[in-house]
């Protein structure tokens, strides 16, 4: 696989999808049956992106790092500058469209199957490990602290990490 | 967000309280990241289309930069045992603080069709359960699951406004 290739699947996953996180399914679905990448890579890579600087939708720097390289880096930071340019489009549109039902709907149907595919995709990666009472235990806990603004998520994963390892022992 | 919101806003005075309402409910409509689409609209505001280079640039790339070496670092020990124990505590974790994402992304459409009554609710939970069991059939491919789910949402949208039209009379 190219950095070109790589570039131009993120580039897609990114343009059908809001957010930075909502482009997780299209990529795992692309990725992970032509074992291009790993469920694996996939944790990695999130959690790479949970701890560094800056929007959580750089996990795909991350990722691309992992897939290829440097390169492969670099073409996922431009697949994923180039969509939200389409704010310049979108706000021009908005005051002629803003309340045309067809779009509204449009728009609803596809934040929710984002989320109906995101989490699918989340139960898949989790399933992908092994499960046992302790991984169950864990991600209840960080989902419960997920909601705290204080607790930085930074110190969510670093505690989980801890206690897999002393677990691991 | 926050931290944008209160140079751009309270600080500078580059843009107005609703102005910066307005361009996030926007940004929630693009594709890709929001934060994104929000420092090119905030550029462009403040200095044009050097405004956006400039800020996007200070935007990303720092950020970018420490994800690529935190990643390259993060290869380089991947290897060791203790890594590998620590990954099996984090990736329950960032399952979990996904599941978080999930559900906050899902808010804002929830909400809006909590507002227009129950059977538009109901409408939006079948459309996350139908996305969730065509992508767990495996027969649909998370592009084809995003577009059937989004053709079924304008469908149901002209629907209702065509109804509407025909309950009042001109």
């Amino acid at each position: 696989m190219s950095p070109f290739t790589l570039f131009l699947y993120m580039l897609r996953a990114a343009l059908l999808s809001t957010g930075g996180m909502g482009n997780l399914s299209s990529l795992h679905n692309d990725f992970v049956p032509r074992a291009w990448a790993t469920d694996a890579k996939f944790v990695e890579a999130i959690t790479v992106g949970q701890l560094s600087p800056g929007p959580n939708g750089l996990w795909v720097v991350s990722l691309g790092y992992l897939m290829l390289g440097p390169w492969g880096s670099m073409a996922a930071l431009v697949a994923i500058t180039i969509p939200p340019f389409l704010v310049l489009g979108v706000d021009r549109l908005y005051a002629r469209v803003k309340h045309h039902p067809a779009v509204e709907g449009f728009l609803r149907g596809l934040v929710l199957a984002v989320v109906g595919t995101f989490v699918t995709v989340l139960f898949t990666i989790f399933q992908s490990s092994g499960i046992d009472g302790l991984k169950i235990a864990l991600l209840l806990l960080a989902f419960a602290l997920g909601w705290i603004p204080r607790i930085p998520v930074v110190a969510i994963i670093v505690g989980c990490g801890l206690v897999g390892l002393l677990a691991g022992r | 967000m926050t931290l944008i919101r209160r140079t751009a806003v309270d600080q500078e005075g580059w843009l107005t309280e609703d102005e910066f309402n307005r361009d996030w409910a926007l940004c929630q409509m693009t594709p890709g990241i929001n934060l994104v689409a929000l420092t090119i609209l905030v550029g462009r505001q403040t200095a044009g289309i050097r405004g956006i280079a400039i800020s996007l640039f200070g935007m990303l790339l720092p950020s970018a930069i420490i994800t690529m070496l935190l990643t390259a670092a993060y290869v380089s020990i991947r290897g060791m045992p203790p890594v590998q124990a620590a990954l099996k505590g984090i990736l329950p974790a960032s399952v979990g603080l996904g599941f978080v994402t999930a559900i906050q992304m899902s808010k804002k459409p929830l909400e809006t069709s909590w507002r227009l009554g129950l059977g538009q609710l109901g409408f939006s939970l079948i459309l996350i359960s139908l996305s969730v069991a065509l992508l767990a059939s495996g027969r649909c491919s998370v592009t084809v699951v995003l577009l059937i789910a989004s053709a079924i949402g304008a469908g149901e949208g002209a629907l209702r406004a065509r109804r509407t039209r025909e309950a009042i009379p001109e």
